[in-house]
């Protein structure tokens, strides 16, 4: 009788165990596929944003570049300028269009309201970039208040 | 089997994250960054590094710091002197609890923040390629 009573307990617990185990191994079984799952993500996006770091330190670089060439007003440095823009272009670097657009919170950051059209873009502090549809930078821009510029 | 999320809803930043082989895994957002900014535009749908973005424009309709009114009466005397301090508009909402007034309509902190929680959840979501159906969510020390 006792006996009985100590394999039923036995069984009851060892149930518990198993029950136990197999919740694991599920859980165990889902972290590994999705694991799976996202190691292919991160391989594809390592392909396509493999250079994001080294465009982003280059970015504000250009940006110097183009105000310098803008200063000088000379041939050459216009060249250089144009070239490197070639560069980042072919490497899928977009310039994210602001001036006279609608401003959009998504690719913009606003730091200033002045006078202008309402909710419209009246001068870029810097311009964004996007690399293969995904922002990198937003762009730092002025967005207009709603008064217009003569009162 | 749908994994449980933990959620950290910050004043300021809130982040999410997944038990993963037993160790905490946080989630970056779609902007790439680990915590999320506490903003949110209600009107416009707005959560997170955008709402922040366009903040300076719209600071009538920009809510952050929505925590610090969470379930404190209108009269509380610490909501009237936010109410001096914050750009957007603090109302009273009908069961007398502090409440934010944006393009004409109440919006509870509760409802603020279950934005910024919804977003989180879509994030999680978007992670791990599953409905996330439970969240612990962390309760603030002063509450």
């Amino acid at each position: 009788m006792k006996e009985n009573k100590e394999t039923k307990l036995k069984i009851e617990q060892l149930e518990k165990k198993a029950e136990e185990l197999e919740n694991n191994w599920k859980r165990a079984l889902a972290d590994y596929k999705n694991l799976e799952k996202r190691v292919e993500e991160d391989r594809e996006n390592w392909v396509l944003f493999a250079n994001e770091g080294l465009i982003k330190k280059l970015l504000p670089i250009a940006d110097n570049l183009e105000k310098l060439a803008e200063h000088f007003n000379d041939k050459g440095a216009d060249l250089i300028v144009k070239e490197l823009r070639n560069v980042l272009q072919e490497f899928g670097v977009e310039e994210i269009k602001t001036d006279g657009s609608e401003f959009d919170p998504m690719k913009m950051e606003a730091i200033e309201m002045v006078k202008g059209e309402r909710n419209k873009v009246v001068e870029t502090i810097s311009k964004g970039y996007m690399l293969k549809d995904k922002l990198i930078r937003p762009a730092v821009v002025k967005v207009g208040n709603g008064e217009t510029l003569n009162n | 089997m749908s994994k449980i999320i933990g959620i950290d809803l910050g004043t300021t930043n809130s982040v999410v994250a997944i038990m993963e082989a037993g160790s905490p895994k946080v989630i970056h957002n779609s902007e790439g960054t680990n915590t999320t900014p506490s903003v949110v535009v209600p009107d416009q749908n707005l959560v997170g590094i955008p709402a922040k973005r366009q903040q300076i424009v719209n600071p009538k309709n920009t809510i952050f710091s929505i925590k610090r009114l969470m379930g404190r009466k209108y009269t509380d005397p610490e909501v009237q002197e936010l109410k001096k301090t914050l750009p957007y508009e603090i109302v009273a909402t009908p069961n007398g609890l502090a409440g934010v007034e944006v393009e004409g309509k109440v919006y509870t902190p509760q409802e603020i923040s279950a934005k910024i929680l919804a977003k989180l959840k879509a994030e999680a979501e978007k992670f791990t390629g599953t409905t996330i159906t439970d969240a612990v969510i962390t309760v603030p020390r002063l509450f």
